[in-house]
């Protein structure tokens, strides 16, 4: 075999979108081939204890002295940490006369925008990891969009949107990621080397591709509405860009193995079910789905980032789950202990113990992003680290949970996107001090009340100029210059008020 | 470890509670509604804030040291009230006072009187149907529907016997243009399906009909032309057939060994990613009068799908070819035919539990508990059982009994086991732990009075009279119902100074936002099922005082005065509303396609035959009319629409 001309099976996973973005691609994408950077946005839901989570510096350097107890698993990667503070999502509260902060966390944080206050409330406005992929990812494929368990595929379980009320559902089965990297896994063989394995898997990839593209084409031929040309097109412009070339040499069964991915491990992680059946929906239970598959969902992240497959990752969790795993055994779900009472009203007597409970709950994903960080950190890259690279970020649905408030995020960005963020600090954007809000102002005495007194107060610079400072450390232009806003809303008001990025946060 | 679960019921709270309402018709009580402010409510803007990203106080941004009151109100830590940006209190949509009752309006916005039925038959509703919508025609439709995901796992099992739900693999159901994540599914489905097949062997001889010989030419043609056929559902042209047998003539380059049986896999392969097995892609372009007749394979594969979800049989093949689906009596006859085979009992059940919404992730399957104190005899295990009680009392009025949609409403079958008896007030040592179908007495009418219901729609500690009214309302009378008003959120029960459930639940949405709507509509139907608690049980008190059930119900343009849920039901399953509802909704199902006039005129079609007392018309028999409309044997271009 002279050439190895890959399939590029389906690196990027997760679309349920109408519409193809290829349209949308911006012309001035950076030049990513020699200088891969990427982003990784691991999100949670439900908000956190915040005063045990932000480090004891609010706008300074930081040591491993600094991280408080939610934390304590980072460090040994202070050096490789940036803490924005002071930011708030935008737009919040009642708008459009719709106000659900659930809802809103999820539909505005990425988009920007305001969520539909007729219908599903779906948002009205395309995702960071969209558009980061339109400028990062060659092709043009989408993010990759991870989650675990069970999917709510409605408003509460979605963050990723290609556009206006486009929702995009994420993958939920480590399976499904896995069969996409190994259609392009390579055997490091080289050219004139007998014919292997893959090699055939590219020829009859090849031959059914071409077979495809004539069904099309006849079907093409008949006078058609424009919707139904339209889809034909779109399906044709995709086979066009499977047939792809390089591939990362690293990308290989070898380092899955050595990710701990393997046919047997995914088929364990994925509920098991050996065999020729596809299981009913994955795993039996939440637990085995959060444990097991989202640390194999972690390592494929690895294995993505290796293969060069994606360079815009999403991960999200799940919010409303009991968590009953890992040494954690709780009668209530996620979002009742976030409100303290036990369930979805609003105030009243508090559940004994619940803020050990957050705190377990935040303690174990604080554990899987420690695990993330620590996975992309393993990989070697230049001098140093995937990681360095990198941009992998822990984005909250809501600060606190019960406050349900959308200001003074506590956001933590691990990697420098390649030199463009400082490291090692945490930096106050606001011109205020902030605090670490009041997450344990109630509920701290058996028979205490709860009432809303849990949230806080400042930290209202919109998360926009994060974005903006993230696409722009990612290598997305406008014409050649740096891009200038994100998003439909900087503040309560259509609109961008504030443009620009944060260069406090800048190397 | 405990049991997981993902709370749908705890999540559905923010949205449970508010319903402004749109009533279906648009005659004069719908009007009277809508102006008294349902509508109105929700144009309230945060406007007049100088600070453009102050929001009015709420649960997201109450300030620190606020606390709520009984009555909604919010309060400073001094005491002072917390006021929004125009100066009035702040509250948490924790109602007031409780109405004093709602005026009962008639069509003419006259109160409506007493509405009894002496001889016990469903009363005639007074109504006058809404205008017609119907404009005949043939509606536009895409000539390129792909499968859903329940339609490939049929199409799979049907194509040569595997039942191992490849769908899981496939993304989401859309019904835009094939995207990454989409083609991604379809290349692993068809691999992993192709595998599936060459290792079992009886898929194998489904699909491969013929033992190779010599240089196997002459069966893999043999195999190409009759497995493409029933992969495409239409015969494959010659280029088609040359195209795929090339594979074999490729085999060493393709294949390490050069096998038939390893080309035959990538055959397999190659036809499941298609886009002639992925789409019905409808290609017939004989034009007729401005429209496209469909040719004998396009019906076959229309008929198929409506009625089974999956491929045509043998028998649709035959009469395709022999052109035999051209007029609307033969397709009659194939539909009659067909609606005797288990694969159309599965496609009528999957209709139903979309019609009551049950199903994975809905409040039928998740969430559900029961405060233990309270409902000692309810237990988790009864959860698949009140679905499965509802799925067979469905299936079997519908095909044992050849049951009208008035049936599913009023009949006195239940399906019954021991663990279920003692909730239906009967004797468990009769039962055992197998569903049987048991007569109950006239006091359990229909579907929508057995345990299913009434559980999946109850909360924790109680009935919930809001979703059991906002369900019948919204679902079997469509009734528009649109989002909650902003304020909703949050609202709680009251109980101080307040007995019963009914006079909670007026009081928890007597909010201004709230009190049309709920108390006119939502409410009131929800109170005439008070008769059932939280696990479906009969009860006779609520809270030590007798259970009120009577009630004002509106039903699409008029309101009708019920005494309780038997009364309820009989009004219903009599209302036209309902009956068109019901049609609608099957339509829409069977066809795919959201309500436009061309189909409105199969709706009408249908109801004027539900509403004919002089012959019965059977749920069978509405399916089968889905088969004889013009838009079934015919298409035109679909139509743009404006994004």
């Amino acid at each position: 075999m002279k050439r190895r001309l890959f399939l590029r099976g389906a690196a990027g996973a997760a679309v349920a979108a109408p519409f193809l973005n290829s349209l949308r691609k911006p012309v001035n994408a950076q030049d990513v081939t020699n200088n891969p950077r990427r982003m990784v946005i691991f999100y949670t839901q439900n908000g956190c204890l915040t005063n045990r989570w932000f480090p004891t510096v609010e706008d300074g350097p930081i040591d491993a002295s600094s991280m408080a107890p939610t934390l304590a698993g980072l460090a040994d990667y202070t050096d490789k940490l940036l803490f924005p503070r002071g930011l708030a999502m935008f737009p919040k509260g009642q708008i459009n006369g719709y106000f659900d902060p659930h809802d809103q966390g999820m539909g505005s944080k990425l988009t920007a925008a305001p969520i539909d206050p007729e219908g599903d409330h779906w948002a009205l406005g395309r995702s960071l990891d969209h558009v980061a992929a339109d400028y990062v990812n060659p092709g043009t494929s989408g993010p990759l969009v991870l989650s675990v368990g069970n999917v709510f595929a409605n408003v509460k379980g979605i963050i990723s949107y290609t556009g206006p009320r486009e929702p995009y559902s994420p993958e939920s089965r480590p399976t499904n990621v896995y069969n996409t990297l190994t259609g392009l896994f390579g055997t490091g063989s080289t050219p004139d080397a007998p014919a292997t394995e893959a090699d055939y898997r590219v020829t009859q990839g090849n031959s059914i591709i071409d077979l495809v593209r004539d069904d099309l084409d006849t079907l093409r031929r008949l006078n058609m509405s424009s919707n139904d040309q339209r889809k034909i097109d779109d399906w044709l412009s995709l086979l066009r860009e499977t047939e792809v070339a390089v591939v990362s040499a690293a990308c290989n069964a070898e380092n899955a193995t050595a990710l701990g991915i393997t046919d047997e491990s995914i088929s364990a992680a994925s509920g098991g079910g050996g065999g020729g059946g596809f299981g009913g929906g994955g795993f039996v239970d939440t637990g085995t789905a959060f444990t097991q598959g989202g640390d194999m969902m972690l390592r494929l992240i690895a294995l993505t980032m290796v293969c060069d497959a994606n360079r815009s990752i999403v991960m999200q969790w799940p919010g409303f789950v009991t968590f009953n795993w890992d040494g954690i055994e709780h009668d209530y779900d996620h979002h009742g202990l976030s409100h303290r009472i036990g369930n979805a009203g609003v105030g009243g007597p508090c559940v004994d113990g619940v803020v050990e409970m957050i705190n377990q709950i935040d303690q174990w994903y604080a554990s899987r992003y420690v695990r993330l960080v620590e996975l992309v950190n393993s990989i070697p890259e230049g001098d140093g680290t995937m990681l360095d690279n990198s941009a992998v970020m822990w984005l909250p649905e809501l600060a606190d949970g019960n406050a349900h408030n959308n200001n003074n995020l506590p956001i933590v960005i691990a990697g420098s996107l390649g030199g463009y963020l400082k490291q090692g600090v945490s930096v106050n954007v606001d011109s205020r001090e902030l605090g670490t809000g009041n997450s344990e102002a109630s509920c701290v005495n058996p028979g205490d009340e709860v009432g809303f007194n849990t949230g806080s107060n400042g930290g209202n610079v919109p998360l926009n100029k994060l974005y903006v400072t993230l696409l722009n450390g990612l290598g997305a232009t406008d014409n050649g210059a740096p891009i200038e806003s994100f998003g439909l809303w900087d503040s309560n008001s259509e609109g961008i008020s504030d443009p620009g990025e944060l260069d406090l946060l800048k190397a | 470890m405990k049991p997981q679960r993902i709370s749908l019921a705890r999540l559905a709270s923010w949205d449970d509670r508010a319903a402004l309402v749109r009533l279906a018709g648009g005659a004069a009580l719908a009007s009277s509604i809508l102006l008294a402010g349902c509508s109105g409510s929700l144009e309230q803007d945060p406007e007049g804030s100088d600070d453009p990203n102050a929001s009015p106080p709420s649960v997201e941004n109450l300030p620190p040291g606020t606390t709520i009151n009984a009555d909604g109100t919010v309060v400073n830590a001094d005491g002072t009230p917390v006021l929004n940006p125009d100066g009035t209190p702040v509250t948490v949509g924790v109602p007031g006072s409780p109405s004093e009752g709602m005026p009962t309006l008639g069509p003419d916005g006259t109160p409506i009187g007493e509405g009894t039925n002496p001889d016990g038959k469903p009363p005639a509703i007074d109504e006058t149907p809404p205008p017609p919508e119907c404009e005949p025609g043939v509606p536009g439709t895409s000539q390129l529907p792909r499968l859903t995901k329940v339609q490939y796992d049929n199409t799979i099992r049907d194509l040569v016997g595997l039942e191992t739900g490849p769908s899981a693999l496939l993304a989401p159901d859309t019904t835009g243009s094939v995207d990454q994540r989409a083609w991604d599914g379809y290349q692993a489905a068809a691999e992993a399906v192709a595998a599936q097949i060459m290792a079992d062997p009886d898929a194998r001889a489904r699909a491969i009909p013929c033992t190779p010989s010599g240089d196997g030419a002459e069966c893999a043609r043999q195999f190409v032309t009759e497995f493409g056929a029933r992969a495409f559902r239409r015969p494959l042209t010659d280029a088609e057939v040359t195209k795929f047998t090339g594979l074999f003539e490729r085999a060493a380059e393709i294949t390490e060994t050069g096998s038939f049986d390893e080309v035959a896999e990538v055959v397999l392969r190659a036809f499941l990613v298609s886009p002639s097995f992925l789409t019905r892609a409808e290609i017939s372009e004989s034009a007729e009068a401005g429209v496209v007749l469909l040719n004998g394979y396009e019906v076959a594969t229309r008929l198929s799908y409506l009625l089974w979800a999956s491929m045509p049989d043998d028998e649709l093949f035959r009469a395709a070819a022999a052109n035999e689906l051209t007029t609307a009596e033969q397709v009659l006859a194939q539909a009659n035919r067909m609606l005797q085979d288990d694969r159309a009992r599965a496609q009528v059940s999957g209709f139903h539990q979309h019609y009551a919404h049950m199903g994975p992730g809905t409040r039928w399957t998740d969430g559900i508990s029961r405060d233990p104190g309270l409902f000692p005899a309810f237990s988790d295990a009864l959860v698949p059982v009140m679905n499965d009680e509802t799925e067979r009392l469905f299936d079997h009025i519908t095909f044992e009994q050849q049951g009208s949609f008035q049936d599913l409403l009023t009949s006195p079958t239940a399906f019954v086991n021991a663990s279920t008896a003692p909730l239906y007030g009967l004797d468990p040592s009769a039962f055992g732990s197998e569903l049987e179908p048991t007569e109950l007495d006239g006091s359990r009418p229909g579907v929508f009075t057995r345990l299913g219901f009434l559980i999946s729609h109850s909360r924790y500690d109680a009935s919930s009279p809001i979703l059991r009214g906002a369900f019948l309302q919204k679902e079997v009378l469509c009734t528009e119902i649109p989002p909650p008003p902003p304020g909703a959120a949050g609202a709680v029960l009251p109980t101080e100074g307040l007995l019963t459930n009914r006079e909670r639940v007026d009081a928890q949405t007597a909010g201004a936002d709230c009190v049309t709507c709920h108390h006119t509509v939502v409410n009131p139907t929800g109170f005439a099922m008070e008769s059932f608690d939280a696990i479906g049980r009969t009860q006779e008190l609520d809270n030590g005082v007798p259970v009120d059930t009577n009630a004002v119900v509106p039903m699409g343009t008029v309101a009708v005065t019920v005494t309780g849920h038997v009364d309820l039901m009989n009004r219903i399953a009599a209302s036209y509303a309902a009956q068109h509802c019901y049609a609608e909704k099957w339509v829409q199902y069977a066809y795919e396609r959201e309500p436009n006039p061309a189909d409105a005129c199969v709706v009408e079609s249908m109801v004027a035959q539900m509403r004919d007392p002089a012959t019965p018309y059977s749920v069978l028999d509405l399916i089968a009319d889905l088969t004889q409309s013009d838009s079934f044997r015919y298409r035109a271009l679909e139509t743009e629409v404006a994004q």
